[in-house]
C-alpha cells in the first residue's frame, strides 16, 4: 500500500524481500529503524521495507562458524551462548536497554558508524557480511564512516564469525551508559601476540596485524593512513586513551 | 485516504486502523488513538519520554512505525491497572518518583520491564536498577526517588 | 498535628503514572493549524529579503507572514533593565538584520505539521554577510563590529561594586591568589521543549494561550504591550509544564506570533519546539567567565576580593538581560566575611543564541571561582580546606551581616553546617588503586531567596514587584479553595501551598483545593515562579490570607454560638467556646450560614473570602555545604562521582520529600554541567549541539546516592519561616566536585575551567597546556 510518497511493505520471506526491492530501488530497507527513522526527520518519506517478519532472517545458527541473521536483535544475540566471547560485552555498550529490544545486526552492519560496536566486534572476528549476492570480509564491507561497500538493491543476509573467538572489550563513553563511543577496542590473543581493533580514532574500526609488543607504533600508522574522526576531543586524547584501554584489554588476555 | 491497515491490541483491547506508512507510533497512538500518556521529548530515540512496551519489551515510539506493530499487542501508561503495573504506580506516586511528569510513562515502561525480567538476579539492588533505569531521562529528579520506588515496588512483589 | 513539615503526597504524580498529565502539546482544538518558524542559518547577515509568495500559494498552506508582516508591533520585553543598559529593540521576527543562527525570520501557518515543516525549509532569506562576533572577546575588542548600529558597542551593561581600600588590601596581603574560572554554556533542557497554543475567541478580538510557562501574568503583559492589545482580552493559561528551570520564564516571540495570527487566521494554532529546534531557539544557561583574585592574611582571613564577570549573552539582551551576571556579582562574596570588594560585572552580545534564566541565576557561576580559588589558596597557608573556611564564614552573631555588595546574610549557622556535613561524610572510604585516585571537595555557598522586595525589585531595574497575592474561599460546603499565583512545573508547590493554609486553618488537606495556572482566575504574582520564592513569598501570602479567612471563621462561628469574639476558639474541624465543648460548631454549618446570611455578624457581608499579600521585607538567605567525593581514572581522564552528601537549609521545610527533590533534581543538573553538558559553536558561532546525541543529559548511573543533613533555621523574612530551596542544589555542586577532582589529582595544573573532560583532567595531570580543542 503506498500513499502520496513513499510506503510499508512487509514481506514475509527472502524471495518476496528480492522481489519487491527488485521492483521497488529506491526503497529504504527498514530493521530496528533506530537509526534509519532519525535520519529521515525533515525529508519526504521512501518506500519502507520492513525485514522484521522474515523469520529467517532471526536465526542464529552455531557450528564451527556462528552465522547471525541480519534480522536478529541485539538483545537476542546478548543473551545467545555464541555472544559469551566478548560479543556479549561489545553489545551492553550499545545504547541501552530499549534501544537493544529493536536495533539489529543486520542493521547495525549497514548503517556502518564509524563508532559502532557491532562493526568493531564483527571485524574484530574477523567476520563477514553475507548478502543475498556475496559474502564480503567485514574489512571490506566497511569504506568508510556511515559508507559500506552494498550494492544498490544488495541485502545483508546475516554476519558470520568463527565459533569459540574470546576478546577483551574495553571502551570509553562519556558518560556510564548511552551514548556513543569515544574510542573503543577489541583485544584478541594470537599465540604470544594481540590483535587489536579499534575506533574512535579514524573515519572506521581498524584491525590490526598480530603484534607483539606494545600496539602505540601501530595508532601512529592508523592516523597516516586513515583521516581522522572528528569530534569534540582531541585526536591526541583519544589516542592516548585508546593505547591505554588496549593495554588493559591486552593484561585481560 | 490511502494507507496500511493495521490490527493489534492496546492496552488489552483489539484496534484496527488504517495509517499512512510513515506514521510513528507514537503519534499514531497520541493522535487518534488519543492516548497522551506518552510524551514526545526529542524524536531521535534518545530521551526515552516516548517509551512504551510492545509484547512485554520496552520500544521507542519515535522511532517505531505503527505499521511495523501490526499484530503486537502494545501497553502504554494508560494500560498499567493490573496488578504489576498498580504496584509501581502506587510506588511512584509514594516516593515522589516524578515531578514534571513529562518522563513518568517511559520511566514506568522501563521499570516494568527490569522488574518482569527473570534474568535479574536482584531487583531490589540499587547499581541495576540504575543501569535499566539510564533508558530514560529525567531532567527533574536527579532519579533518587525513582530507585526508591522501583526498589519498593521490587520489595512488594 | 500540622501537616507543616510532613511529606504530603502531590496528587498530581497519580495523574503522572496513569497517563493523564496534560501538557500545551496534548492539547487538540478543532480546526487547529500548525506553525513552524523559518529560522536564520547563518549567525550574523543583513536580511536583504524575504520571498514567500511562492511559499503562500503551497496546497495546505494558509499564511506565511515575515517581519515586515510586523511592523506595528512592540519589541520584546525585558524584565530586568539595569539603569542606562543598552536594549536591542528587536521585534518577534528579524526585519533587517540576522543575528544568531536559530533567530526566526518569518512564520508558517498550514494545515498540518508536514506542509508547514516543508514550506519553512523552502524559505531561503536573501542575505550579505556579516563579519561574525564569535566569543566574548571578540565582542570586546575595540574595533569589534557591533551587533546594533545603535550602540557604541557591544556591551549590554557593566554594574561595579566597590568597598574599601583594595589596593591596600591587596598591597599588604600575605598571599593572593587569582585565576580564571570559566563556567561554560549549557542548556536547560527540560524534557518538554516549549510550545504554545493559542485559541482565538468568538468576540473576534479576545484570544485565549495554552503556554508551557512559569510566568503566566508576565506572558499576558508582554503580548499585550507587543501587540497593543488589550491585556484584560488576553487569557494565558498554563497546562502541565515538562519542566522549565528558567527557561521558560520570559516571553519569546513565538507566542506573540501565534497570539498575532490566530484572529487573522479565524483558527486556534499550535507551534511545538521540536529537540534541535530548542538548542536554538531556547535560552540557554550561563557561559560566564569570573576573573577572581583573592587577597588573605597570613592566618587565612580573606582581605579583599577583585573580580570582573563577563558573560556571554547571545545575540539579544532581552527577557532576563544581564541579570545573571548582575547576581554573580553581587553574590560573589558567597557566606564569608569579606567587606573589601572590587567587582565588575559585563554582558556582551555576541551572535549566538541568547542565554537567560536557568536554575541558579548567576550563583553557581560566582561559587564556583570561589571555592576553587579558596581550594587553590588553602594549601598555600598551610590550612585545610574545611578549616580555612570556617575561619572565613560569617558567625550568627555578625548576622544580619551585610555583604559590601547590598545582600544581607540574614540567618544560618554556616559553621555548624559544614562541621556537620563533614561528619556525616565521615571518610574517603574508597581504597587505592594504581589506575585510579580518589579525593574528596567541599564547597560551602550561601543562596538568594524569596525574590522580592519589589522596592529592591525597582532598585536593580527588574521591572515587575516581588509580591504574590493569595485569595482564599470557603466555599458553602466548607471546602476551601486558594488561588494563588504560582504555577507548577514539577516543583510540587501545589501541594506545599495547600498544606500552608490546611496547616493555618487547621483543615486536613483533603479540603482544600488549588487553583493556579489561568490569568481569569489564578491570583496575581509579581514575579511569576522563579527566583525560589513559591514557598517563602507565596507560602506567606497564602498563610496571610488563611489567617484572615480564620479570623472570620471565627467571628462567624462567635456569631452563630451568640458567644462573644474572644470567648471562642478554633478546633479541629470547628469553632467551640473555649473550653466548653458542648458549645461547639463544625466548619460546614459555618460555611452553610455564611452563605445564606439569613444572619449576618455585625461588620461583617455574607460569604467567606479573604486575600493577602505578601512582599518580602528582604531576600531571605539559604545556604549549605556540599561534599563531595570522586575517583579519576587516570588512563582517561573520566570522573566518577561516588559520593555526595549535602547540608542544606533552606529555613522551616514545609514538605521534606518535595525539598529532597529540589536539591537532588539541582544536584544532578550541576552534576550534568560540570561534568558533561556543554552547547558548542564553531569558530563562525555555528552551533554544534544540535541533539541529545551532542547534549550529554546525566542518566541514573551518573548521580550517585545523596544523602541530606538538614538544617532548619527559620527565615524572619517569611511569615511561615520558609526560605527557597530550588536552586539550592545547583550552587555548590561544580566547585565541590572539581575541588574533590583536584585533590584526587595531587600534585596538577588547577582546574578552572567547565566542563571538567577527560581531556582536561588529563592535561591537567601532565601539566601540558590543555590541547587546543576544535571549537570556539
Amino acid at each position: 500500500m503506498t500513499g502520496e510518497s513513499g510506503g510499508y511493505a512487509a514481506p514475509n520471506d527472502l524471495g518476496a524481500l528480492r522481489a519487491f526491492l527488485d521492483a521497488n530501488p529506491g526503497a529504504a530497507i527498514l530493521a530496528g529503524g533506530q537509526s534509519l527513522l532519525p535520519s529521515l526527520r525533515g525529508k519526504a518519506p521512501p518506500q519502507f521495507v520492513d525485514i522484521g517478519r522474515i523469520a529467517a532472517l532471526k536465526a542464529i545458527e552455531t557450528g564451527s562458524r556462528v552465522r547471525v541473521g541480519a534480522g536478529v536483535t541485539l538483545a537476542a544475540l546478548a543473551r545467545h551462548p555464541a555472544a559469551a566471547g566478548g560479543i556479549a560485552e561489545a553489545i551492553g555498550f550499545v545504547g541501552n536497554v530499549t534501544i537493544r529490544n529493536r536495533a539489529t545486526v543486520g542493521g547495525c552492519l549497514a548503517w556502518a558508524d564509524p563508532r559502532g560496536e557491532i562493526p568493531l566486534i564483527m571485524l574484530a572476528l574477523g567476520g563477514t557480511v553475507e548478502t543475498d549476492r556475496r559474502e564480503i570480509a567485514v574489512e571490506d564491507f566497511i569504506a568508510g564512516p556511515f559508507l559500506t561497500t552494498l550494492e544498490p538493491g544488495e541485502i545483508i543476509v546475516a554476519a558470520t564469525f568463527e565459533a569459540g573467538r574470546k576478546l577483551a572489550f574495553e571502551e570509553l563513553l562519556v558518560r556510564n551508559s548511552t551514548g556513543r563511543a569515544v574510542v573503543a577496542v577489541a583485544c584478541e590473543r594470537v599465540g604470544e601476540a594481540r590483535r587489536y581493533t579499534v575506533s574512535g580514532l579514524v573515519d572506521r574500526p581498524v584491525r590490526s596485524t598480530p603484534i607483539a609488543d606494545d600496539p602505540s607504533p601501530w595508532f601512529d600508522d592508523l592516523l597516516v593512513q586513515f583521516p581522522v574522526l572528528a569530534d569534540a576531543s582531541s585526536p591526541t586524547y583519544r589516542r592516548r586513551v585508546l593505547h591505554a584501554l588496549a593495554l588493559r584489554a591486552r593484561e585481560r588476555m | 485516504m490511502n494507507g496500511v491497515l493495521i490490527s493489534l491490541r492496546i492496552n488489552g483491547g483489539a484496534v484496527a486502523a488504517r495509517v499512512a506508512p510513515d506514521l510513528t507510533l507514537a503519534d499514531f497512538l497520541r493522535g487518534e488513538q488519543r492516548l497522551k500518556g506518552t510524551h514526545i521529548g526529542c524524536e531521535e530515540g534518545v530521551c526515552g519520554s516516548c517509551t512504551v512496551m510492545a509484547d512485554g519489551e520496552t520500544l521507542r515510539s519515535c522511532l517505531t512505525l505503527a505499521t511495523q506493530m501490526d499484530g503486537a499487542d502494545i501497553t502504554t501508561v494508560e494500560g498499567f491497572d493490573d496488578p504489576a503495573g498498580e504496584r509501581l504506580r502506587k510506588a511512584f506516586s509514594e516516593y515522589f518518583a516524578a515531578q514534571c511528569g513529562f518522563c513518568t510513562a517511559g520511566m514506568m515502561a522501563v521499570a516494568r520491564e527490569f522488574l518482569a525480567d527473570t534474568s535479574v538476579a536482584d531487583h531490589r539492588d540499587e547499581a541495576a536498577i540504575r543501569s535499566r533505569l539510564d533508558a530514560v531521562v529525567c531532567r527533574c529528579t536527579g532519579y533518587q526517588a525513582i530507585v526508591a520506588a522501583v526498589r519498593a515496588a521490587a520489595g512488594a512483589e | 498535628m500540622s501537616v507543616i513539615g510532613q511529606s504530603v503526597r502531590r496528587a498530581a504524580l497519580d495523574r503522572f503514572a496513569t497517563g493523564r498529565g496534560r501538557y500545551v502539546g496534548d492539547i487538540d482544538l478543532p480546526g487547529m493549524a500548525t506553525v513552524v518558524f523559518a529560522r536564520s542559518p547563518v549567525a550574523h547577515a543583513e536580511l536583504l529579503g524575504v520571498d514567500v509568495a511562492a511559499t503562500r500559494a503551497i496546497p495546505g498552506v494558509l499564511a506565511v507572514i515575515t517581519g515586515d508582516d510586523i511592523a506595528g508591533f512592540a519589541p520584546q520585553p525585558s524584565l530586568w533593565n539595569l539603569p542606562g543598559q543598552n536594549h536591542s529593540g528587536l521585534k518577534a521576527l528579524a526585519t533587517d538584520r540576522l543575528r544568531y543562527v536559530g533567530q526566526p525570520f518569518a512564520a508558517v501557518v498550514a494545515l498540518d505539521r508536514r506542509t508547514a515543516e516543508a514550506a519553512a525549509s523552502a524559505i531561503v532569506p536573501k542575505y550579505r554577510a556579516l563579519p561574525v562576533i564569535a566569543d566574548m572577546d571578540a565582542a570586546l575588542r575595540t574595533d569589534a563590529p557591533r551587533l546594533y548600529d545603535h550602540w557604541s558597542d557591544n556591551v549590554v551593561g557593566r554594574p561595579r561594586w566597590q568597598a574599601g581600600d583594595i589596593v591596600a588590601a591587596f598591597n599588604n596581603a600575605a598571599l593572593v591568589v587569582s585565576d580564571r574560572f570559566t563556567t561554560q554554556r549549557v542548556h536547560p533542557c527540560s524534557l518538554e521543549p516549549r510550545g504554545v497554543v493559542v485559541a482565538p475567541d468568538l468576540d473576534g478580538e479576545s484570544i485565549t494561550v495554552w503556554l508551557s510557562t512559569q510566568s503566566i501574568h508576565q506572558v499576558r503583559a508582554g503580548i499585550s504591550e507587543c501587540l497593543g492589545l488589550p491585556e484584560h482580552r488576553i487569557r494565558v493559561i498554563a497546562p502541565d509544564v515538562g519542566g522549565s528551570f528558567g527557561m521558560k520564564a520570559c516571553l519569546y516571540g513565538e507566542e506573540v506570533i501565534l497570539a498575532f495570527l490566530t484572529h487573522r487566521i479565524g483558527r486556534p494554532l499550535r507551534w511545538i519546539e521540536t529537540r534541535a529546534e530548542a538548542f536554538v531557539a531556547s535560552t540557554h544557561g550561563r557561559d560566564e567567565r569570573v576573573d577572581l583574585a583573592l587577597a588573605f592574611d597570613a592566618d587565612g582571613r580573606i582581605r579583599a576580593l577583585r573580580s570582573t564577570i563577563v558573560l556571554d549573552k547571545g545575540a539579544d539582551p532581552y527577557a532576563t538581560s544581564m541579570g545573571t551576571a548582575w547576581i554573580t556579582g553581587a553574590v560573589m562574596t558567597g557566606p564569608y566575611r569579606i567587606d573589601t570588594v572590587d567587582i565588575e560585572a559585563i554582558a556582551v552580545v555576541t551572535n549566538k543564541t541568547p542565554t537567560g534564566a536557568y536554575r541558579g541565576f548567576g550563583q553557581p557561576e560566582a561559587n564556583f571561582a570561589l571555592e576553587r580559588a579558596l581550594d587553590m589558596a588553602a594549601p598555600r597557608l598551610g590550612l585545610d580546606p574545611a578549616e580555612f573556611r570556617r575561619r572565613n564564614l560569617v558567625a550568627p552573631s555578625e548576622m544580619p551581616y551585610p555583604t559590601p555588595t547590598g545582600i544581607v546574610l540574614d540567618s544560618g549557622r554556616y559553621v555548624d553546617l559544614l562541621d556537620a556535613t563533614l561528619e556525616r561524610f565521615g571518610d574517603n572510604d574508597a581504597p587505592p588503586s594504581s589506575r585510579r585516585r580518589t579525593g574528596v571537595g567541599i564547597a560551602c555557598y550561601a543562596e538568594t531567596t524569596n525574590f522580592g522586595p519589589s522596592p529592591l525589585c525597582k532598585l536593580i531595574g527588574v521591572d515587575s514587584g516581588g509580591f504574590d497575592i493569595t485569595a482564599i474561599r470557603m466555599e458553602p460546603s466548607g471546602h476551601v479553595r486558594v488561588f494563588v499565583g504560582q504555577t507548577p512545573m514539577g516543583q510540587g508547590i501545589e501541594t506545599v501551598l495547600m498544606q500552608v493554609a490546611a496547616d493555618e486553618l487547621g483543615l486536613p488537606i483533603e479540603d482544600i483545593s488549588i487553583v493556579h495556572g489561568d490569568t481569569v482566575s489564578s491570583a496575581y504574582t509579581a514575579y511569576a515562579s522563579g527566583g525560589s520564592r513559591g514557598a517563602g513569598v507565596a507560602g506567606g501570602s497564602t498563610a496571610l490570607a488563611a489567617r484572615r479567612l480564620r479570623e472570620r471563621i471565627l467571628r462567624w462561628g462567635a456569631h452563630l454560638l451568640d458567644a462573644p469574639s474572644e470567648s471562642v476558639r478554633f478546633v479541629q474541624g470547628g469553632v467551640e467556646v473555649t473550653d466548653m465543648p458542648t458549645r461547639r460548631i463544625g466548619i460546614a454549618e459555618i460555611a452553610a450560614a455564611a452563605y445564606k446570611a439569613f444572619s449576618t455578624p455585625e461588620g461583617l457581608e455574607p460569604g467567606l473570602e479573604d486575600r493577602a499579600a505578601y512582599d518580602p521585607p528582604a531576600l531571605a538567605i539559604a545556604y549549605g555545604c556540599v561534599v563531595a567525593q570522586v575517583a579519576v581514572d587516570l588512563d582517561t581522564g573520566k570522573i566518577t562521582v561516588e559520593r555526595i552528601v549535602f547540608g542544606h537549609d533552606c529555613g522551616v521545610q514545609i514538605n521534606p520529600a518535595i525539598v529532597e527533590g529540589q536539591v537532588i533534581g539541582g544536584l544532578a543538573q550541576a552534576l550534568g554541567a560540570t561534568l558533561f553538558e556543554e552547547v558548542r559553536y564553531d569558530a563562525d558561532a555555528r552551533p554544534l549541539t544540535l541533539s541529545l546525541q551532542d547534549y550529554l543529559l546525566p542518566l541514573a548511573s551518573d548521580v550517585p546516592h545523596v544523602e541530606l543533613v538538614h538544617f532548619e533555621t527559620p527565615t524572619p523574612f517569611s511569615p511561615i519561616g520558609a526560605k527557597g530551596v530550588g536552586e539550592s542544589g545547583t550552587i555548590g555542586v561544580p566547585a565541590a566536585i572539581a575541588n574533590a577532582v583536584q585533590n584526587a589529582l595531587g600534585a596538577a595544573s588547577p582546574l578552572v575551567t567547565l566542563p571538567l573532560t577527560g581531556e582536561r583532567v588529563l592535561a591537567a595531570l601532565s601539566c601540558d597546556s590543555a590541547p587546543s580543542r576544535a571549537s570556539g
